[in-house]
């Protein structure tokens, strides 16, 4: 039986922290007694002066598996995730080949087993991910699966979106929409507005986004099936979200920590690290995701995590592939983003409080509520992570373990540590640092 | 908005763009160019600035004109010239466009001259190579030493630089796509000329800073240079949907217009022209009379920026 005791950190309850012990188990989370001392097997991490709440768990990932592009393994995937705290990711179907049927979803899944972090392996919504047969929902759910996306492309034509969330509904799985016209976006390389313009560079504008985020909202309210809107980047689509909101339109929204931290701007060295998609916004909309953020309007922030090789990304910026990664930097960047121009004059220390009991909510808790709604995952539970708000750190390309380096984080400041993940009562990381190799030996 | 924050490229240690430059830049250059053209015609044929130097260029999209004219700069200036031209993308091939440079650089060259169907590229290049970087039209985005070129015609027509000060230049056609028209016009507004975008909402960038006319006879008359831009109906006609016969009536440069234009005022194209289409022929014959001293000033530019960079300039 593993069992670990973090000590001395103030710990998530409910939406506030409280200064406590814990001692996390395979099976069981308690706080110990006045004077309860570990036994002599137990981990001890000292968590004093930092903050601890339930392991994070990304909804958003590319894991490339199967795939044959050397951007990642799922050892290096998990290596990524233990340091950026998650006990357990949600992989992406537009794999090599497409994740569409029971037979490679089984396969891919079993590749995944023996790794320290749960990785739930979606399925695509359509028949080679090409938006115009529904996969075998029903058998893939028979056999568990519970995610299921186009991602990486819009489903196109409303007629099978409505579909999908038919069957959504009737078996009790989650659709995850990719939403941006794909005709809008044809060509595209960035956000379309003042520095596309500048830079004579193709840009999709917003509206590609919206349009989309419309119709599935618009066919929910109809449906009222599990409508679930990944990345999402327009500032019209806020609009829209709290309108469906207050019309009881049931759906789940994400954003992502780059959409919040980065703006357009940065393309003008046509570096390619900044090529993604949905692409940066303008400045002016990357505040309005915030303000949206710290409103509570997103359910979660999810890393959309999409690794390419270094030979791939060093093309121009018309031939890079889109993406970039982001699960070892999830926490840092989305918590340095809630704390850029903040006035923290005298509320510092509570500001900094609830945007950290902010950042669990959207990176634990949410995505753990979405998930079980479906699935009863077991290792998501009795999974703990502790982060330092304090240090701010220069991101070094040497400090990335994910096998492909497309951060565009490198050479920035970010505020902010994950100092140590428990995972089952197990230790995965400590102070930063993977222990005891972290589960990978 | 300089685009290139590295710690080599300052301004002139690479010539990427139009927007990385100051005016003093810019009059440097020119006056230099001029330099170049003056000694030029007195028949001087032997200058020695890239003596020791060999220049390569870098192309992935053709371009017979422009490469030729940075050959021909660099053979004035005593240096040698090299091409490596790649017709497919090296995407195919599994090798990096970094790879790619990389290779040039370790073979000694002494400066790399990239065209690039995409834009960003000589900016890339330039990121991670240490020897000087010339961007010969990337993309969308920017064909700066055509505008440099460009600055050396208008200064001997209106007599010098500052005789741009108040002028309007309108750009007419696919202003969006136009590395020329980018380039141009920024140059232009150095030297406190004010551009006009004429064309269809598919061809104009959506900025605010600019004029936008969607006629050409709402300006033609006011307009001291008529910039036409190349009509690229391969491109319009594949996801646009362009109707040809409209648009030359409404953004043509015919002569029935161009009798309208100021006495003083100049019509320029950066070639080669779609006769029928942008301009017509009588227009065409007029663009043709001030080709050869566009191509020409080309070179003189060139020899000037080449100088910069590999050191043997004189002046600013
Ligand atoms: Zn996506």
């Amino acid at each position: 039986m593993s069992e670990t005791w973090i000590r001395g950190g103030k710990v998530l309850l409910g939406e506030r922290f409280e200064k406590r012990d814990l001692v996390v188990t395979d099976t069981s989370v308690y706080s110990p007694d006045k004077g309860a001392e570990p036994s002599s097997s137990a981990d001890v991490i000292d968590a004093s002066g930092l903050y601890v709440g339930p392991a994070f768990v990304d909804l958003h990932t590319h894991s490339r598996t199967p795939g044959k592009d050397g951007s990642e393994t799922p050892e290096s995937l998990a290596h990524a995730a233990v340091m950026g705290g998650y006990c357990s990711v949600v992989a992406m179907a537009n794999t090599d080949p497409p994740i569409d049927n029971v037979t490679v979803w089984e396969q891919t899944k079993k590749r995944f087993e023996q790794l320290p972090v749960e990785v739930i392996q979606a399925a695509s919504v359509t028949l080679g991910r090409k938006g115009e047969r529904l996969v075998d929902m029903v058998s893939l759910k028979e056999n568990g699966a519970v995610f299921f996306s186009d991602d990486g492309d819009v489903i196109s034509s409303a007629r099978v979106m409505k579909r999908a969330l038919e069957y959504s509904k009737e078996l009790n799985v989650l659709v995850a929409e990719h939403a941006q016209d794909a005709e809008l976006a044809f060509g595209a390389v960035m956000n379309e507005g003042e520095i596309s313009h500048l830079l004579g560079v193709q840009g999709v504008g917003e509206e590609a986004e919206t349009i989309v985020v419309a119709r599935d909202l618009e066919l929910n309210r109809v449906v009222g099936g599990n409508l679930h809107l990944m990345h999402l980047s327009a500032a019209g689509s806020l609009d829209l979200l709290r309108y469906a909101r207050s019309k009881g339109i049931s759906f789940s929204s994400e954003v992502t920590p780059h959409h919040l931290l980065i703006s357009d701007d940065e393309l003008a060295t046509f570096d390619t690290n900044y090529k993604v998609n949905p692409p940066l916004r303008s400045t002016k909309t990357r505040n309005r995701l915030k303000e949206a953020l710290r409103e509570g309007l997103f359910d979660v922030v999810a890393t959309d995590h999409a690794p390419h090789a270094k030979h791939l990304k060093e093309q121009s910026i018309k031939e890079a592939p889109f993406g970039i990664i982001g699960l070892q930097s999830a926490f840092t960047a989305t918590f340095t983003a809630l704390m850029e121009d903040i006035d923290l004059d005298g509320e510092k220390e509570s500001y900094r409080e609830r945007a950290l009991a902010s950042i669990f909510q959207m990176m634990a808790i949410h995505p753990r509520k979405i998930l079980s709604r479906f699935t009863s995952a077991e290792t998501i539970s009795n999974s703990y992570v502790v982060v330092d708000p304090g240090p701010e750190t220069s991101q070094k390309e040497s400090d990335l373990v994910s096998l492909s380096k497309n951060s565009p984080y490198i050479g920035r400041n970010l505020s902010g540590q994950v100092a140590s993940l428990i995972i089952k009562g197990k230790v995965l990381l400590k102070d930063g640092e993977l222990y005891k190799e972290g589960g990978f030996s | 908005m300089n685009g290139d924050n590295t710690s080599k490229s300052k301004v002139m240690e690479d010539f990427l763009s139009i927007s990385g430059l100051t005016k003093k830049d810019l009059v440097g250059l020119v006056d230099e160019a001029t330099n170049y053209q003056k000694r030029f015609r007195k028949g001087e044929r032997c200058f020695d600035e890239l003596r020791s130097h060999s220049v390569v260029s870098l192309f992935y999209e053709n371009s017979t004109r422009t490469r030729m004219s940075f050959e021909r700069a660099t053979k004035l200036l005593g240096g040698e010239f090299a091409y490596f031209d790649i017709a497919s993308s090296s995407v195919a091939k599994g090798e990096s466009l970094r790879d790619t440079a990389i290779v040039l650089e370790a073979l000694g060259f002494s400066a790399v001259v990239v065209r690039h169907y995409s834009e960003g590229v000589p900016q890339q290049v330039a990121r991670w190579l240490e020897i000087p970087v010339l961007n010969a039209g990337d993309g969308c985005h920017e064909h700066p030493s055509q505008a440099v070129g460009d600055l050396v015609t208008l200064a001997e027509r209106f007599g010098s630089l500052e005789a741009l000060k108040g002028m309007k230049v309108a750009f007419v056609g696919d202003v969006a796509h136009s590395r020329v028209a980018r380039s141009v016009s920024l140059a232009l507004s150095m030297f406190g000329a004010t551009s006009i975008f004429v064309g269809p909402p598919e061809m104009i960038p959506a900025v605010t800073s600019v004029e936008i006319a969607r006629n050409l006879d709402e300006v033609v008359a006011d307009v001291d240079i008529a910039y036409m831009l190349r009509v690229q109906q391969e491109r319009l006609l594949v996801r646009e949907t362009l109707d040809v016969s409209s648009y030359i009536r409404r953004f043509q440069l015919n002569d029935l217009r161009a009798r309208r234009m100021k006495k003083e005022a100049v019509i320029m194209h950066p070639g080669p022209m779609n006769v029928g289409v942008e301009v017509d022929s009588t227009v065409s014959k007029a663009i043709d009379l001030l080709a050869p001293a566009q191509v020409r000033n080309g070179v003189f530019a060139r020899m000037s920026i080449l100088s910069r960079l590999l050191g043997g300039a004189q002046g600013v």
